[in-house]
């Protein structure tokens, strides 16, 4: 049973990374090999003795994260519909007085912030074909506005619990295995508190070095200018009770998620209410709101769920944890090389396969690595020393997905509406950019995660 | 069912002449009011009602004029047959041939049925020019019955299609395309191979994407954009691209016996205006949702 779980879990990673040359989408992939799970490993293993396969999926699927993740794409495609978003990337341009190079670092604060509280597939199909009409009407080459772009997207989204569906999947599983150990959070605020600082930092470094690079190389007429100038963001606001009404609910959503460990209400929860007073209070097709839905997204975490799920019961994911932890060594001497390791490891992984992929396999692992360190307390808490290795996961998954185009969704996302609007981002093209930009960030981070570790878990 | 079992002698007029088209129908309106208890009157003032909505000329020499009323008892073809040819205003061809149809209220399936019959009787070897030459109504009525044709059961595609279609080649270029949209104030152009096979249509919205950059297209709203001006792609590139590149590919297709009412659900329900209707793949008619209400609700 255990080759065969292992096969099942190598091969959907496999199916999942080859989704473009095998003409199988990932979710498709995702779902045969959480089915094939559920009807071998699973079974065998009694991971849902008592249950019916239906229930198995509710069992090994984490529904916190599935519900925030729905939850929020109701909300944001209701506002979206006010144009709100559109008005902010129209704003920048005209802020930006149509002179190239302060319009690109508006765009990119922007896409950041916007990335922070809403997915960033969202921010950045929002964000794209403003930027390439911006490019057009500048007579500008789109390219070196997109990929930065898509890397401050990458790059805003790491800052909060909701901005990046690795921090999500961080936050909900660390929040379960840290319940018990006191003085450790992983949720909204904590999220703010750990990652915002690194993100404003690195998005500084990012935008001051882009200035510095495409100095020079973008010159515009007067005319064209001008023509920047023309745009009427106003009118890019198609229905502004909506757009008033839709950022209440979002602020009011954002201050449950700031509250929620306060509450006891699980971000899920807050999402999903959030969610439904939309939909009552614009008074949406609901019909319609649902089908905007990203289900093959939400069907490809289930899916996944439940494949790492069979990975970890056959033993295989705490295997690679404890053969982790005997490479890096003894733990009191390693506890600044342990969360680096982490790090480094989840940046160049995640980059090359995944974020959201990698994220899933790596949690358990993670996990094992943490026993292996530092053993379970008296009340069977992970100590707290284990807590900089998860925020090294969520940093290193989130950083690491600039590393590729394969690296993370947005970045495929922009790649196929530049393609659709013939400007072709190829690998060696995108790899230019991503990878000075993961591995820099990466570099950052590490400088950070020590502090962390010499601030909150001096040895 | 045969044809000829729906036309009865005393309907039908040969060897007739007139000044006008209108003078011809009105014949054919006397014929049968005086083989009816119907008044001349009320058939005339309908048919002038239908004529107002547009010509009844489905061919250059025939007319097919008809009524649809609550007051019609039964169904009524009237054949006129006019050899030396009746003048219609906007058409330089004479007409020769005239089937009134009266159609009740309920029996529009049956109408579509036998006109699909009589079309098919006009589209033998000479066949119009062989109704137009008979002398009496009897060697008319012995005419049809000697071909033989059935009147279907039901009301497939082959009897709402229009044979009339325009259509362009592969290899025709985007401006090609864009004058025969405007030419034949049509919104879909069906494209074939050189041997006559459906491979798709061109529709004006395709060819106008070719000028609107697909960005444009992914925003929600356009109205901040006021100076942009779309369409030069479009100028430049409809001599260098091909109507197959902007080619549609997913036009529902039907076979000639596809029952009406399959043909109006995938025109309603997958909300196409268009079908075409291929025999093995060849292109024989096209189906537009306005066909349904000229043919059908509007009889």
């Amino acid at each position: 049973m255990i080759i065969l779980g292992t096969a099942i879990f190598i091969l959907t990673y496999l199916a999942i990374a080859f989704e473009k040359k095998i003409k199988v989408d990932k979710t498709a992939s995702a779902l045969a090999g959480s089915v094939l799970m559920l009807l071998t490993v699973l079974k065998e293993h009694g991971q849902n003795t008592g249950h019916s396969q239906f229930s198995a999926w509710n069992q090994h699927a984490d529904f916190d994260v599935i519900f925030l993740l729905a939850g929020m794409m109701v909300i944001v495609n209701a506002l979206r519909e006010s144009g709100v978003f559109q008005y902010v990337a129209i704003k920048c341009a005209k802020l930006g007085r149509g002179r190239p190079l302060p319009i690109l670092a508006l765009l990119l604060v922007a896409t950041a912030v916007l990335s922070a509280f809403l997915d960033n597939v969202t921010t950045v199909l929002l964000m794209a074909p403003v930027t390439l009409l911006v490019a057009a009407e500048l007579k500008l080459n789109p390219i070196p506005f997109l990929i930065p772009e898509i890397l401050a997207s990458n790059l805003g989204g790491t800052a909060t619990l909701i901005g990046d569906p690795p921090n999500i999947l961080v936050g909900s599983t660390a929040s379960k295995i840290f319940a018990y150990t006191p003085n450790v959070n992983f949720d909204f605020v904590s999220f703010m508190k750990v990652m915002s600082p690194i993100v404003v930092i690195v998005m500084i470094a990012f935008v001051s070095v882009i200035m510095l690079v495409l100095r020079g190389n973008m010159n515009v007429t007067a005319e064209e200018r001008a023509r920047i100038m023309e745009l009427d963001e106003i009118a890019a606001i198609s229905d502004k009770t909506r757009m008033w009404v839709g950022l209440i609910i979002m602020l009011i959503t954002l201050s449950g998620f700031m509250l929620h460990s306060l509450i006891h209400v699980e971000p899920g929860v807050i999402a999903m209410g959030g969610a439904a007073l939309m939909l009552i209070a614009t008074r949406a097709d609901v019909e319609e709101s649902l089908a905007k839905v990203e289900w093959n997204t939400l069907f490809f975490f289930i899916g996944l769920f439940v494949v790492v799920k069979g990975a970890s019961a056959i033993g295989i994911l705490s295997f690679l944890g404890s053969k982790l932890a005997e490479m890096i060594g003894n733990p009191t001497a390693i506890a600044y090389i342990a969360p680096i390791v982490v790090l480094w490891i989840s940046g160049i992984l995640a980059g090359l396969m995944n974020n959201v992929s990698f994220t899933l396999a790596a949690l358990p692992i993670i996990e094992s690595l943490a026993e292996n360190f530092y053993g379970l307390g008296s009340t069977g808490a992970i100590p707290i020393q284990a807590e900089s290795m998860y925020w090294a996961l969520a940093m290193g998954a989130c950083f690491g997905g600039n590393l590729t185009p394969v690296g993370a969704a947005a970045n495929l996302v922009v790649i196929n509406i530049a393609e659709r609007n013939n400007k072709e981002i190829s690998w060696g093209k995108y790899l230019k950019w991503g990878l000075p930009t993961a591995f820099g960030s990466l570099l950052l981070a590490t400088g950070y995660i020590c502090l962390f570790v010499y601030f909150h878990h001096p040895y | 069912m045969k044809l000829s079992n729906f036309i009865s002698n005393q309907f039908v007029l040969t060897g007739a002449s007139a000044k006008t088209l209108e003078g011809g129908k009105n014949q054919l309106v006397e014929l049968f009011a005086k083989h009816t208890e119907y008044n001349t009157t009320d058939i005339i003032d309908a048919m002038t009602a239908r004529e107002n909505l547009g010509s009844t000329i489905i061919a250059p020499g025939i007319a097919f004029p008809h009524i649809r009323e609550s007051f019609l008892k039964d169904f009524y073809v009237i054949i006129g047959c006019f050899p030396e040819g009746l003048p219609a205003k906007d058409h330089t061809e004479p007409v020769k041939l005239v089937v009134f149809y009266l159609v009740p209220e309920g029996k529009s399936n049956l109408y579509l049925r036998v006109m699909a019959a009589i079309t098919r009787l006009l589209s033998k070897p000479d066949g119009i020019e062989k109704l137009i030459q008979q002398k009496s109504s009897n060697s008319l009525i012995d005419y049809i019955k000697k071909n033989d044709i059935p009147v279907g059961e039901i009301v497939t595609a082959r009897d709402i299609m229009n044979t009339n279609y325009t259509f362009l080649e592969s290899k025709a270029t985007l401006r090609e395309a864009a004058d025969m949209f405007v030419s034949t104030n049509t919104a879909d152009i069906c494209v074939t191979d050189d041997s006559g096979n459906f491979l798709g249509t061109v529709t004006t919205g395709r060819l106008l994407k070719v000028g609107i950059p697909d960005y444009l297209l992914m925003m929600d709203n356009l109205s901040f954009l006021k100076t942009f001006e779309p369409f030069q792609d479009l100028l430049k590139k409809e001599q260098s691209m091909n109507v197959i590149d902007i080619l549609k590919t997913d036009t529902p297709a039907f076979q000639p016996d596809t029952p009406m009412i399959q043909v109006a659900g995938k025109l309603v329900d997958g909300h196409n205006e268009f079908g075409v209707v291929l025999d093995g793949k060849k292109l024989i008619g096209t189906i537009t949702k306005l066909d349904f209400i000229h043919k059908v609700v509007r009889v």
